[in-house]
């Protein structure tokens, strides 16, 4: 039996979502539809608000549908450390780690050169702006351990150099519970050009 | 009926690019040693509770062992092995190795044995990842600057070859004479130097000095070396068609060369 074309729209809607395939639209939607009417009205009215409102923080340009969102605005955080991550995500797991309580800048990707992504698509005025008239005094850069991710790394100790004193990136190497013989040998090896002296 | 069935073991190969396809997948772009570019499925290598050690080595700039296998239109990664030690690129000579892989993406053949550029590929990145000491005077950031072009020109100039379009280094078009040191030349595309300026606006202007220096892969010298930059970018142009190479243009942004 073909679904009617209201139900094809809302099954082929859901597909949009990551991990959903066509069985499990199908299930989401007819779940929606027979028993959860009123979810499924506050689903739309959330989705579109949302849609709609949210943009990004004119700071750090992670996502909010306020000016400023809440780390920025937050007056406990340091606002003399920058931390220059990819995406939101990668926000919400550093702050998911508790072990930072600095300010971010989100660049919305990463430098590629073979896809054409340069400086202008990431924003990067913008940061250079920032870090010009912030007193800043430590830049943490931490984009993906990816050969993309150093390469933008790279570009950025390049552009802020001239603005701070001090720049770090994050460390890369063994994971919690790593064992040494199953670990890749690149991530091994900069395990050990990252090696810290035990005091 | 064809059989569009590919079987790769074990095959020495690089990867070139790579594309996220799905949530956790990607499509890789390799380049393999006896095989050219050919593209392939890897399943399952990104995000949460996956094969993270394969998405290591899927990354750029390792020698890799790889099995291939499948349609032809899609074909899927099933193993993948590190061979070697990986190359160090930061800075100027990552963003030179990813100009490499542009060109290799936009020229290398497929189903042909591409072991020579292979090596020359190994051999190019093996220049480009010696540790370079960051120098401040401006003679040592000249000689940077070299360091970083010749294994770029050579690399162009064997990859033409390769393909079949190799330059005419050693005799002038029209009188069949060896080229001369000390005159000047108009390199007329698929053809070779010419003494007389061709009626058409389709040559590069060159010195015999620098087609001599090419041919003896001596790019010592700075004329010579921006000579034959302007050569082997007008001939590779020829070959690229209009799309420019997005590697080169960011190169040219990030450090305003
Ligand atoms: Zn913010």
């Amino acid at each position: 039996m073909a679904h009617s074309p209201l139900i094809t729209q809302l099954i082929d809607s859901f597909r949009c979502l990551p991990g959903v395939g066509a069985k499990s639209a199908q299930r989401m939607a007819y779940h929606l539809l027979e028993r959860n009417r009123n979810g499924a009205r506050r689903l739309s009215h959330a989705l579109r608000q949302a849609s709609e409102e949210v943009g990004h923080c004119q700071t750090c340009r992670i996502l909010t549908e306020y000016e400023q969102c809440d780390i920025c605005q937050s007056p406990k955080r340091d606002r003399q450390t920058l931390c220059i991550v990819e995406t939101p995500s990668d926000v919400y797991a550093i702050e998911q780690s508790g072990s930072y309580h600095g300010s971010y800048f989100v660049l919305m990707g990463h430098l590629s050169p073979l896809d054409g992504i340069g400086p202008q698509e990431l924003h990067l005025d913008t940061l250079k702006q920032r870090v010009e008239h912030e007193d800043i005094s430590e830049i943490i850069l931490a984009t993906n351990a990816t050969v993309e991710g150093e390469a933008t790394a790279h570009y950025l100790m390049e552009m802020l150099k001239p603005f701070t004193n001090k720049i770090t990136r994050i460390a890369h190497g063994v994971p919690l519970g790593g064992e040494l013989e199953y670990i890749d040998s690149s991530t091994l090896g900069h395990a050990f050009n990252g090696r810290q002296e035990l005091k | 009926m064809i059989n569009n069935r590919i079987n790769l073991e074990n095959k020495s190969a690089v990867v070139l690019h790579y594309y996220n396809y799905r949530n956790s997948s990607l499509i890789v772009n390799f380049f393999v040693s006896d095989f050219g570019k050919i593209s392939a499925i890897a399943k399952g290598v990104k995000g949460k509770n996956t094969k993270k050690n394969q998405f290591a080595l899927l990354q750029p700039f390792q020698k890799l062992s790889v099995s291939l296998g499948g349609k032809q239109e899609l074909l899927i990664l099933k193993n993948i092995e590190s061979t070697s030690i990986n190359w160090k690129l930061s800075g100027k000579s990552l963003y030179c190795a990813y100009y490499l892989n542009e060109l290799l993406l936009r020229l290398l053949p497929s189903h042909s044995d591409c072991q020579q550029i292979f090596s020359l590929y190994d051999n190019i990145l093996t220049l480009l990842s010696r540790d370079a000491p960051e120098l401040s005077d401006t003679d040592s950031r000249q000689q940077q600057a070299i360091n970083y072009e010749i294994p770029l020109r050579i690399f162009e100039l064997k990859l033409l070859e390769f393909l079949g379009y190799g330059l005419n280094l050693s005799h002038e078009i029209e009188t069949g004479l060896l080229i001369e040191a000390d005159r000047e030349y108009y390199y007329v595309n698929d053809a070779g130097p010419c003494n007389i300026k061709p009626l058409d606006s389709n040559y590069c202007p060159v010195s015999g000095c620098t087609l001599i220096d090419l041919k003896n892969l001596q790019l010592r010298d700075r004329k010579t070396l921006h000579e034959s930059k302007q050569l082997l970018k007008w001939s590779l142009v020829a070959h690229l068609g209009d799309k420019p190479l997005k590697s080169r243009e960011m190169f040219k942004q990030l450090y305003c060369l």
